[in-house]
């Protein structure tokens, strides 16, 4: 126990010691966040009060919402990049057991205040679960629940760090998606239905009463199931980073972009199909294709609206485009003659072509189904939301970068920024949701001067990004190595 | 003439000046060992050099051309191996050579070619798909130091080369400086490895604390009848070892 508590502490420390550097509390906008957080979290307790109050009537809708909370937060929780100082690989040439190992893995996930958060969340949702009939039952419910969706969580996290397994949940993951899909278009199956099965359903019957004790076999089985999961997938995940010298999987070949920033076109593409958001994008992508050949008449406003929620997710590529690099390739670009604009405007290209990957079927569905005037429309809010985008993130890539991981969620960085970038980015994508209210007669005009206004708008901010990155490289070297 | 010429070089990071009033002048031609203990700015002076820094103060010309107002020509000139290698993750080890070959203008089958013969060279070739996270860390330096070569720089910058390399690449490293130097190219180097700097340089400087303490030609130091080790720990001097007395 001593050792993990000497662990613990210094996990500890590294994670708050980053904020005891000068400006390191304003830059990444703490205030702003505990005031984001604490609304969340109010939020959250009107959604618990329903739940009671729900509980008493005998129905699950708002508590079966605050069990999806919960277990998003536990997903989302090891998943996320947090600044682990003390890292497993560092851990693992010191005489220390697996099993403290494992629990030292499991407790780090209380460092970070969100972790704290999503805690103090999953025991508070085992309050309307102890108002029904059986309370110990609820009770118990409610928290192998938790247990079970922190242990899956874990397992999740540590599977994405092994090549084979990140490729397997992946394809799962599509299969599921169409299966789904199929299932509801074809057969008519209402997805409630599905939805009954699940251990969100489970744990909120047992707060009814019914079938309690069989529910909390299931829960307490599934929460066996995820723990032996998470000790496997943790052997997994120690074993795949101690093997070195694997062999490159062609991929992405790098013939395929020439010129003198091809090479990093091929390693743009590569790190950023490493990070998990632009997979938020595709999967927006892929509903929005969804509810293109399954909706009887699809609506251009829908269309418009799903485009603007498909950049959103990516955002991070391009607010942050350097924050997949490492020092080492910090410095690599800074050897190599090549200006700051150019850098930026590879990043630029890389970005565009993740996002053609994610707009263009989308792009192709609207044509088919609503007419040439329509894909055309979509196309110019692409481009237009993409320039937005750019210009945003290359007037702050540089001054107010931020390490992000692969396999990972992007976290942190500045949340003034981020919504401010977000609004900023989508500003495009309303204004032509506006328009297309008009129908056929659309004011082309009006759209080439916002595109005129957009493009020298980021033709200004690829000039001063690269002038950042040429004039700036020791600051953003540090805000990447912090 | 000097290839490469510093006046008055001088970084400062906060309170610290880790580089103070550097001035170094080395001859077109030769090769120059840098020396010094760990944390006496031998790598931020290299990296002031290559454009990896900005100076604080003063300012190196490289092959005339100034590291300040001109830093893109420097940086086609010269050849680094940084202190960190700066590779990228999730890149082969052929493709950071292809990599360089483009943006230092080589055409794709000339820096194929080259690529090849440095990793044949330097033993890397059967290992060039491999990714270079995933190298041993005497491959990454083997990596780093052919993306260096690959555009046949006028000038080389080494940091630390012979730290980390099996005793073959060691040599084959030493014959292609050696044979560098007779073609003209001007080798600029650290290394903590005094018997090779001794076999290998011309001249050389020591560091410590930031300001250069001794500069001398190794002909100068050995008709003085001293070894580089000697002179080095003359200014650098060693702690004593009784103390330890518990060990063992």
């Amino acid at each position: 126990m001593d050792r993990i508590a000497s662990i613990l502490k210094y996990q500890w420390r590294v994670y708050w010691r980053q904020f005891s550097r000068p400006g390191a509390l304003r830059a990444t906008n703490q205030g702003l966040l505990l005031i984001l957080t604490l609304y969340v979290f109010i939020r959250y307790l009107a959604i618990i009060h329903s739940a009671v109050l729900g509980v008493a009537r005998g129905k699950t809708g708002s508590l079966e919402g605050a069990l999806t909370i919960v277990s998003i937060g536990w997903l989302f929780t090891p998943l996320v990049n947090t600044k682990a100082g003390i890292t497993m690989n560092g851990l693992l040439h010191l005489p220390i057991p697996r099993m403290q190992l494992f629990s030292i893995k499991l407790l780090s996930l209380l460092v970070p205040p969100y972790g704290w958060m999503v805690a103090a969340g999953s025991l508070i949702v085992c309050y309307p679960l102890s108002q029904g009939p059986k309370p110990i039952i609820g009770t118990m419910g409610g928290l192998l629940f938790t247990g079970s969706c922190c242990l899956t969580g874990v397992t999740i996290a540590q599977l994405m760090s092994v090549s084979s397994w990140r490729k397997l949940l992946g394809f799962l993951l599509a299969i599921f998606a169409i299966l789904s899909a199929l299932q509801v278009t074809i057969s008519h199956v209402h997805l409630d239905l599905l939805l009954t099965f699940s251990p969100v359903a489970i744990a909120a019957q047992t707060a009814l009463g019914n079938g309690s004790w069989r529910g909390i076999g299931l829960l307490a089985g599934l929460t066996a199931v995820a723990y032996f999961a998470a000790l496997w997938s943790f052997q997994q995940s120690l074993e795949s980073s101690s093997n070195r010298h694997s062999r490159k999987i062609v991929v992405l070949n790098p013939f395929i972009f020439l010129g003198r920033i091809g090479a990093f076109l091929t390693k743009d593409l590569r790190y950023f199909r490493r990070l998990l958001d632009p997979y938020f994008g595709l999967l927006a992508s892929a509903l929005c294709s969804w509810y293109l050949s399954s909706a009887q008449v699809p609506s251009i406003e829908v269309l418009t609206r799903f485009i603007v929620i498909i950049f959103a997710p990516n955002a991070s590529l391009v607010f942050n485009c350097f924050g997949l690099d490492n020092r080492s390739a910090l410095d690599r670009y800074s050897l190599l003659p090549l200006s700051g604009k150019t850098i930026i405007a590879g990043k630029n290209l890389a970005y565009v072509l993740i996002m053609s990957v994610e707009i263009l079927p989308v792009v192709i569905l609207g044509a088919w189904r609503l007419g040439f005037w329509a894909a055309s429309l979509c196309l110019a809010e692409a481009a237009l939301l993409a320039l937005a985008y750019m210009t945003w993130g290359n007037w702050i890539a540089i001054k107010h970068a931020f390490k992000m991981q692969f396999f990972r969620v992007a976290s942190g960085g500045s949340v003034i920024h981020a919504i401010a970038g977000l609004a900023f980015g989508s500003l495009p994508g309303v204004f032509l949701i506006s328009l297309s209210k008009a129908g056929e007669t659309l004011n082309w005009m009006l759209i080439t001067l916002v595109f005129l206004f957009y493009g020298a708008l980021y033709l200004n901010s690829v000039q001063r990004g690269g002038m950042d990155f040429d004039l700036r490289p020791d600051s953003f070297r540090e805000f990447i190595n912090s | 003439m000097a290839e490469i010429e510093t006046h008055g070089l001088t970084k400062r990071f906060g309170d610290l000046v880790a580089v103070r009033d550097v001035n170094l002048h080395v001859s077109k031609g030769t090769i120059f060992g840098f020396l010094g203990p760990n944390g006496s700015g031998k790598s931020t002076t290299v990296k002031l050099l290559t454009g990896l820094l900005t100076p604080t103060r003063g300012d190196a010309l490289i092959g005339g051309a100034s590291i300040l107002s001109s830093p893109q020509l420097v940086k086609q000139r010269i050849g680094v191996m940084p202190e960190d290698l700066a590779l990228f993750e999730s890149l082969t080890i052929w493709e950071h050579l292809k990599l360089c070959g483009s943006i230092y203008g080589l055409r794709r089958l000339e820096a194929e070619e080259r690529g090849r013969q440095l990793l044949v060279y330097l033993d890397l070739w059967p290992d060039r798909h491999c990714y270079v996270d995933q190298a041993s860390f005497g491959m990454r330096k083997k990596c780093s130091l052919a993306m260096a070569l690959i555009h046949n720089p006028r000038v080389l910058f080494l940091d630390e080369p012979f730290e980390g390399v099996d005793p073959v690449a060691s040599r084959n490293i030493k014959d292609l400086l050696s044979l560098m130097c007779t073609r003209g190219v001007t080798i600029f180097l650290t290394s903590h490895i005094l018997e090779v700097v001794e076999r290998l340089v011309q001249n050389y400087s020591i560091i410590l604390a930031g300001e250069i303490v001794h500069t001398q030609s190794i002909e100068d130091t050995l008709r003085s009848e001293q070894t580089i080790e000697e002179v080095f720990f003359k200014y650098v001097g060693r702690n004593k070892i009784e103390d330890l007395e518990w060990i063992g």
